[in-house]
């Protein structure tokens, strides 16, 4: 039945509690999206309530229906275009004045809306008093007060919205902007009865409005929708906006605004009475402590080093309890599966692969605890305000600094911290430049190698890869700045929202729905190019006859004389174990994989790189601490880790420590796992995911080449 | 080169005659006198309440860093970039 299903749209101000509301509205039955072509997250929810289904979209928080932002744009654009049936508007009641200003605005749109006055509880201890019937008659909607936090007024605020879309009459607001604007409007109106313009009377002031508060997307919008009278409008509407820049000698978009205030506080005068003393602000006075100038970077280092503690040491635990699963796994699948391939297939392609994605999981949910925990609290904004300096320099927004340090721990997590940035272009600089945050997974190569190379400083060789990892952060920040992400830094004005007691719910909600993504991923996009890479590293496979000596009759003789005594048995083992080790190097030599190291070898050349390097680092695109594995196969070690003896010498006879120093330099520079790069799409698009994958490729060789090609000089 | 940039850094923000943001000082009260900003930029500080003639105080600010007032009970972090484009008169 159509006529009991129902849309509502919840709008308000950032910080007005309005996620919290969400989450009591529709608990955890919530989807979480992208709108079209924006990186602005649509949440959205079905619930059943009395017999009506509804469903409910939390459009993102903005202060104004202006274009500034991503999200004001997101918002305007689904309210004017979806026509929800309902808006619920969340006000933050001890903050109304300003508040109500969204609003107004709103029911300039005059779409049926209900007001919601939440956090009525942190207000009536303030002492306000409130006439609700009178405001609700002055501004028109139905008045509401809830208090998220506790989830009380929720059944009334479905009722009330039930109720209004029910309802066909509206009143209908115009907010008087004074004779000289009004007079301005009545022309730009005028001029704007074009066939290509809604018949709603209530559209087209709002569009003669939004003129002349000269709105860059309604004139698109409007160029958009095509007719040669545009041009007449706008002729009209800037002769408009120079007729009150000259007699009002102040900017039309400030006097509109003033107005809007101006009708606010009419209404709040009649209905509404501040509390006469003055409140001692708890915020401001906690706020003299986080964001001192001497004390501010302390606190938030230790703050960040506590996340670091809190998501790598305690997340240890469950990934190893989900590596033990996992290997417990593959050993029962060992003994199920008797086809030699498929056994290959699924315990080393598929669970290998995926399970190295899935261990993840653990730090991404602590992660995600953790960020929600500062942001919810309050925290984050102040984190921005005292990291801005030392980040504006190299370009960034302060905010940035959190993701980039989260990318020392792991890469993934890091590029989902992302979002904590509002901006576009602050986001795509930093998540580009993170990669060079050199993650936990590069350090096992780092260990192997310096350790091989340089045994006695193998601490500062390792210091010094992380050293150049942070200078190329800040050298591509500022590149990217002045090539790919044009433009100045947004100007920086933000809200520092109250300090508030983070509700465990929606901590809980955030943390589930970050680590379901995750693990989402990791079963579909993953899974498939652990397959791909099985195959690679598999076919062709290699006949009997193409050995280069005959492994099999070694083994059999071998046999032979430990049956007959000859050798112990632990000699035998021994034995065993190398020439299949052997075997599988050979076998990888003549793999797919295998045939690429060697096709690709002469661009690795001038790197001092041989093909077994080229194999390791294209085996590190599934995981990067594979390439010490890989290492392990391709000098035919068996099982070889970090620490082994036997692949540090055989590396040792293969390479000059330049060359090892230099492989190292490559493996930090280029980009990290495909996990990373399946959330880097996910985040950001296949464009800027093959952006990144091909400028840290060309850097990591142009950086290696130099360095190789210098070095050779001196030795 | 280094030290020329600093003069420039220094210079930028004086404007003789006016008082903006950077001359503000914690403890005082200020009023805004006008924003010298784009359409956008004056549409959203009026939509986050920092209109011309309302009555704000500075709270915390980081030297060479943004500046952290307080307008009517909402707290805002103002960077440099605008800083200087803000006029404000002692109130």
């Amino acid at each position: 039945m159509a006529s009991s299903s129902i849309t509502v749209a919840l709008a308000g101000n950032p910080n007005s509690g309005k996620t919290t509301i969400f989450n009591n509205l529709t608990g955890m039955r919530q989807h979480v999206g992208n709108y079209p072509g924006v990186t602005v997250e649509k949440r959205s929810g079905n619930i059943s309530y009395k017999g009506y289904d509804i469903e409910i979209i939390d459009l993102p928080g903005i202060y104004s229906l202006t274009a500034f932002s991503e999200e004001e744009i997101v918002a305007r654009n689904y309210i004017l275009r979806d026509k929800p049936d309902v808006i619920i508007n969340i006000v933050d009641s001890s903050n109304l004045e300003r508040n109500l200003y969204l609003t107004v605005q709103l029911l300039e749109l005059g779409f049926p809306m209900v007001l919601d006055f939440n956090m009525a509880d942190i207000a009536k201890k303030k002492g306000v008093k409130l006439d609700k019937g009178l405001l609700s008659e002055l501004l028109g909607p139905p008045i509401i007060e809830t208090v998220g936090s506790k989830g009380k007024g929720i059944d009334k605020l479905l009722d009330s919205a039930i109720k209004v879309s029910k309802e066909t009459k509206h009143k209908k607001i115009d907010i008087p902007y004074g004779d000289e604007i009004e007079n301005e409007l009545r022309k730009i109106m005028t001029a704007l009865k074009a066939p290509w313009i809604p018949e709603d009377r209530m559209i087209r002031r709002w569009t003669a409005v939004k003129l002349m508060e000269q709105d860059s997307e309604v004139t698109a919008r409007l160029r958009d929708e095509g007719s040669g009278d545009l041009e007449k409008v706008l002729e009209i509407v800037s002769s408009s906006i120079d007729h009150i820049k000259n007699i009002m000698r102040v900017q039309p978009e400030v006097l509109i605004a003033d107005a809007r205030y101006g009708f606010i506080k009419g209404a709040l005068q009649e209905a509404y009475e501040e509390a006469d003393t003055e409140n001692v602000d708890i915020t401001e006075k906690v706020d003299t402590i986080l964001t001192n100038r001497f004390l501010g970077i302390p606190i938030f280092a230790l703050i960040i080093w506590l996340m670091f503690q809190f998501v790598f040491t305690l997340g240890k635990y469950p990934m190893q309890w989900i590596e033990l699963g996992f290997e417990k796994l593959s050993i029962l699948l060992n003994s199920l599966i008797n086809h030699d391939l498929l056994r290959s297939l699924i315990v080393d392609g598929i669970i290998g692969g995926v399970g190295g994605v899935i261990i993840f999981t653990p730090n991404i949910a602590l992660l995600f605890f953790a960020i929600a925990l500062l942001e919810d609290s309050g925290y984050m904004a102040r984190a921005a305000f005292v990291m801005d300096r030392v980040m504006h320099r190299i370009g960034l927004h302060g905010k940035s600094f959190i993701p980039l340090i989260i990318g020392f721990g792991c890469t993934v997590p890091a590029y989902m911290g992302s979002r904590i940035l509002e901006n576009k272009k602050d986001r795509l600089i930093t998540m580009h430049i993170n990669t060079f945050c050199s993650c936990g997974a590069r350090l096992p190569v780092y260990i192997l190698l310096a350790g091989t190379f340089f045994p006695a400083y193998a601490g500062n060789v390792i210091f010094s890869i992380y050293l150049i990892g942070i200078i190329f952060a800040i050298i591509m920040a500022k590149v990217l700045r002045i090539t790919r992400f044009r433009g100045e830094l947004e100007p920086f004005v933000m809200e520092l929202p109250p300090y508030r007691v983070p509700t465990m719910k929606g901590i809980l909600i955030h943390t589930w729905e970050r680590a379901w993504m995750y693990v989402k991923k990791a079963g579909t996009i993953i899974l498939a190019i652990s397959v791909i890479m099985w195959f690679l590293f598999t076919f062709p496979m290699i006949g009997e006859e193409e050995y280069s000596q005959d492994y099999l009759m070694q083994l059999e003789a071998l046999e032979q004389s430990y049956e007959t005594g000859e050798i112990t048995e632990i000699k035998y083992q021994d034995q065993v174990a190398a020439i299949e080790a052997e075997m599988a190097a050979e076998k990888l030599e003549f793999s797919a994989a295998g045939r690429m190291g060697k096709f690709i070898e002469p661009v690795f050349r001038p790197l001092g790189f041989d093909w077994r390097m080229v194999v390791a680092s294209i085996s590190g695109v599934a995981a990067k601490e594979v390439i010490v594995s890989s290492f392990g196969t391709l000098f035919s070690i068996g099982g070889a880790d970090e620490t082994s003896e036997g692949l540090q010498d055989k590396l040792r006879d293969n390479y000059h420590p330049l060359v090892g120093y230099n492989f190292m330099l490559f493996t930090l520079l280029y980009f990290p796992c495909m996990a990373s790069m399946a959330v880097f799409r996910r985040e950001a698009g296949t464009k800027e995911m093959l952006f990144q994958m091909g400028y840290t490729l060309l850097l990591a060789w142009a950086v290696a080449f130099i360095v190789y090609q210098i070095g050779r000089l001196f030795i | 080169m280094f030290r020329l940039k600093k003069k420039l850094r220094k210079f930028k923000p004086h404007r003789p005659g006016f008082m903006t943001l950077y001359d503000a000082v914690p403890g005082k009260r200020y009023r805004i006198q006008r924003v010298e900003g784009g359409c956008k930029l004056n549409s959203r500080l009026c939509a986050m309440g920092l209109m011309p003639g309302e009555i704000f105080n500075v709270y915390a600010y980081s030297r060479g860093g943004p500046v952290c007032i307080s307008v009517k009970g909402s707290r805002f972090a103002i960077g440099r970039g605008m800083m200087g484009r803000v006029f404000i008169k002692e109130a």
